[in-house]
């Protein structure tokens, strides 16, 4: 069954840039893939529309139905930004923002707000104040106001920028451990080869690589974007991308 | 450390607000409060004294250091100074010689009417906002009538407060960095510039968080729980206030 | 100009209490409205409420080691409209009030007359009337939200004095001059940073403005523009120390006017046991205690405001219903 589908998909901005060329790609049911890339390459572009935050030109059927409405029980966006996910003066408010718009009973929702935080790491933290909260707290708690809408895709935008080892390990596992299809952006190929076997490789809005992680980066071509080169030519292992 | 310690304040007025007085009625307790502080002439001091004493009391109930009360509350003076220090040089009528300068009683009755009035008020607020966690107040305020689109607008303008105030403070830190040393006006260009970043990244900001709600279902209000029922027994509470406070007043003389 | 609680009486609070009720409940039914086919609205004022209280926290120096700081009603109107300024400000004077104890709760309508709605609906409408003499262009746009932030502080400030006054707590000799003159140099600061911001604004993407009625080029002649600006901007200081030495004479013959007060006592005495008035009669400068000298120099000033208001007020009023009969004839 395939949870993702992706047909001929292009973007266009208001500024006239085209971020998406023709973009096609099919994501199984519970498959885990991980999307990289040099910069502007696409890939939040790619996700945005997937989540149906941006419309573009050619088809895009998420769990098998023509995107038509957002649905957060369907298709959960982490951003890479924690601060612009946690909108919230309290913590609790802010996990119980999809539940709640999901029109579920009050005491379901605690019951999700619990569930949440606990899967997250963070149980007691229902009264903080997200300002108050490190980066590394501050990112599992938007993955668990997204989880807490149970959706059946979860996408990350960059889960593991900017956080430490410990931090990026609790990541790392809430993602293994999530029932369903996880779809991440990520430069971090030594954490997401924890996670996922594919990996689909964009560069100019369009899809160059794709297939299990592994055995594209045995390829020159694709392990070129992740690995730099010195003046002699001699390739230098990219910090993050030990497998 | 310092952050073991907030988090422990945190848990403490979390735990508080379990406790206590339905938040409806500190609100309109508060208010009332101030109300009749405002209200008390400046040379009915033993009423300022009792007003003093009422928010010691409070802030020992709530277990909160009298320091922390009444410095935060500290804010209001130069406001009350600049604008009133002038008024008894100012103001006709008897005056006293105080130092070889001519000051008029009334005026420095006013004087010292402003500094007691905006002090105290300002203290008892503190005492409020000390106690009572903010989505706590906000509930409050919805449950007292305030539309809930402002309270919506007051919640998100409350959160990212800080992350904008972190955000100029930043700016103006790389400003000084490369040499910014404001000294005359015209300088104030700089400040507009470093605002006008501001203002973009608040802008894109607002675009960031707009899409966040919408994939968690924001339909134009936010959703939250119904308010607990407002129990009589805590609107007797501000009744029995109110009918302390006049009883207080009446037995003084002061009130008008 | 955050004025605490125990300055305004209570029926200028009570007042100016229902003022700021109406409009901003006129405020929010219209946000209502808008956020149907607009609902990205929400978090947008709040981010650029955010935003206006992290500006108030940037100082500028205005001389004499004192500083001032940004108001961002006009900026704010500018950037959104009149009616989400009126909503801003709001939010950045409740929250001032509620969480930081700066400004009082039962003067939280007075400050919101002041800062909210003379502030920024006032200056709003001041920036039209600008705008509507000035050529059409980046430049006359410019110079309307420079004028205009220039003049909603000092107009701010002023309605301020006046409050005190009535409300007998700072006679409106020392108010008024004292809160003009301060407040025509602290414009100038909140007119450099309204303009660099807007300025900001139309380089980035001008479709951000609120009726920005120029489709302005964001590259062609932009330093010279700048410069044009800077003239202009120029030209506005010019004015407004002029106006400021103006007022400065005035504000420091007040020692003076104390020796007056002193000879005049007995008759301030007798007036004062008359009537429970005394400040009163420094709202009236008739009465103003034979301080003649600055009879002349108030009288003066004050048509000198009042004309320029009734000017500018017939001004923006006559351009309305222009605009408003040259759309109905192209309809
Ligand atoms: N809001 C926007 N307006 C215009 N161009 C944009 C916008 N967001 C992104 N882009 C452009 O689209 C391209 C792809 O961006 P993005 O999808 O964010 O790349 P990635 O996430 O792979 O780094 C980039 O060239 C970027 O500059
Ligand atoms: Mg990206």
């Amino acid at each position: 069954m395939t949870s993702v589908d992706v047909k001929d998909l292009r973007y266009q901005y208001h500024d006239g840039l085209e971020a998406l060329r023709g973009i096609n790609l099919s994501i199984e049911k519970d498959e885990r893939v991980c999307i990289a890339g040099p910069n502007g390459a696409g890939k939040s572009t790619l996700l945005h529309c997937l989540a149906g935050l941006l419309k573009g030109n050619g088809q895009v059927s998420v769990a098998n139905a023509e995107l038509k409405n957002l649905d957060s029980s369907i298709f959960g966006l982490v951003f890479q930004n924690p601060d612009d996910q946690l909108f919230c003066p309290t913590l609790g408010d802010d996990i119980a923002f999809g539940p709640r718009n999901q029109k579920l009973a009050k005491d379901v929702v605690a019951e999700r707000v619990r569930e949440s935080l606990a899967l997250v790491g963070l149980e007691g933290f229902e009264y903080r104040h997200p300002h108050h909260l490190s980066i590394g707290e501050k990112k599992r708690a938007a993955i668990a106001a997204v989880m807490a809408c149970k959706p059946k895709i979860l996408a990350l935008d960059e889960p593991w920028a900017n956080l430490d080892a410990r931090a990026s390990r609790s990541v790392t596992d809430i993602l293994k451990n999530f029932d369903g299809t996880v779809i991440v952006i990520s430069q971090d190929l030594y954490y997401a080869a924890a996670v996922c076997k594919r990996m689909v490789v964009m560069d100019g809005g369009m899809v160059i690589a794709d297939g299990d992680m592994k055995k594209l980066l045995a390829q020159e071509k694709v392990l070129e974007y992740f690995v730099a080169v010195d003046d002699d030519g001699c390739p230098l292992c990219h910090s993050r991308t030990r497998i | 450390m310092r952050s073991q310690r907030k988090i422990r304040h945190e848990y403490s007025v979390s735990a508080l607000a379990d406790l206590s007085l339905d938040v409806r009625s500190r609100i309109l307790i508060t208010l009332l409060f101030i109300i009749s502080i405002v209200t008390t002439a400046p040379y009915q001091l033993l009423m300022f004294l009792i007003y003093a004493g009422l928010i010691s009391w409070g802030a020992a109930l709530a277990r909160i250091s009298l320091v922390t009360v009444f410095g935060r509350a500290l804010i209001v003076l130069p406001f009350s100074l600049v604008v009133a220090l002038g008024v008894p040089f100012f103001t006709g009528g008897e005056t006293v010689v105080f130092f070889g300068l001519e000051l008029s009683i009334a005026g420095l009755w006013t004087l010292a009417g402003v500094v007691m009035k905006s002090f105290l008020s300002a203290s008892t607020l503190v005492l409020l906002i000390t106690v009572t966690p903010i989505n706590l107040l906000m509930q409050g305020l919805r449950g007292l009538g305030v539309p809930v689109l402002l309270i919506d607008l007051l919640n998100l303008t409350y959160r990212y407060l800080f992350v904008m105030l972190e955000e100029a403070m930043t700016l103006r830190q790389a400003a000084i960095a490369r040499g910014y040393r404001p000294k005359w006006l015209p300088q104030a260009v700089i400040v507009g510039r470093l605002a006008g970043t501001l203002f973009l990244r608040s802008f894109y900001r607002a675009e960031n968080i707009y899409a966040a709600m919408r994939l968690r279902g924001y339909k134009q209000v936010m959703p939250s729980d119904a308010l607990p029922k407002y129990e009589w027994t805590s609107i007797m509470m501000v009744v029995l206030f109110v009918f302390m406070l006049i009883s207080i007043r009446l037995y003084l003389g002061c009130l008008k | 100009m955050h004025i605490p609680d125990g300055f305004i009486s209570g029926s200028i609070n009570t007042a100016s209490a229902v003022i700021a009720v109406s409009a901003i409940s006129y405020a929010l039914w219209k946000l209502k409205k808008e956020t149907y086919d607009q609902p990205h609205k929400v978090p947008l004022l709040a981010t650029t409420a955010a935003f206006v209280f992290a500006a108030q926290m940037l100082n500028f120096p205005i001389g004499g080691g004192t500083s001032g700081h940004f108001l961002g009603a006009v900026t704010a109107a500018a950037l959104m409209g009149p009616w989400a300024a009126l909503i801003i400000m709001t939010l950045v004077l409740i929250i001032q009030a509620l969480f930081f104890a700066d400004g009082g709760i039962t003067a939280l309508g007075t400050n919101i007359l002041n800062m909210g709605i003379v502030g920024g609906l006032g200056g709003c409408m001041l920036m039209r009337g600008i705008r509507a003499v000035l050529p059409v262009g980046k430049l006359g746009y410019l110079t309307s939200v420079a004028l205009a932030s220039w003049a909603s502080v000092i107009l701010a400030s002023a309605l301020c004095a006046v409050e005190l006054a009535a409300s007998q707590t700072s006679p409106l000799q020392i108010a008024l001059p004292a809160m003009v003159a301060t407040h025509a140099v602290i414009g100038i600061g909140e007119a450099l940073i309204a303009c660099a911001v807007v300025t900001a604004v139309i380089a980035a993407h001008s479709v951000i403005l609120y009726d920005c009625p120029v489709t302005v080029s964001t590259h062609h002649s932009h330093s010279h523009d700048l410069k044009r600006t800077g003239i202009v901007i120029g030209a506005g200081m010019v004015l407004a120390l002029t106006l400021a030495v103006l007022i400065s004479p005035f504000a420091s013959s007040y020692p003076d006017g104390l020796e007056k007060v002193a000879e005049d006592k007995g008759f301030i005495e007798q007036a004062a046991s008359e009537e429970q008035v005394s400040w009163q009669h420094s709202l009236f400068p008739d009465y103003a205690v034979g301080a003649v000298e600055h009879e002349g120099i108030s009288t003066g000033l004050a048509g000198f405001v009042g004309t320029g208001l009734v000017f500018v007020a017939g001004f923006i009023l006559i351009k309305l219903v222009q605009r408003r009969s040259s759309v109905r004839s192209e309809a």
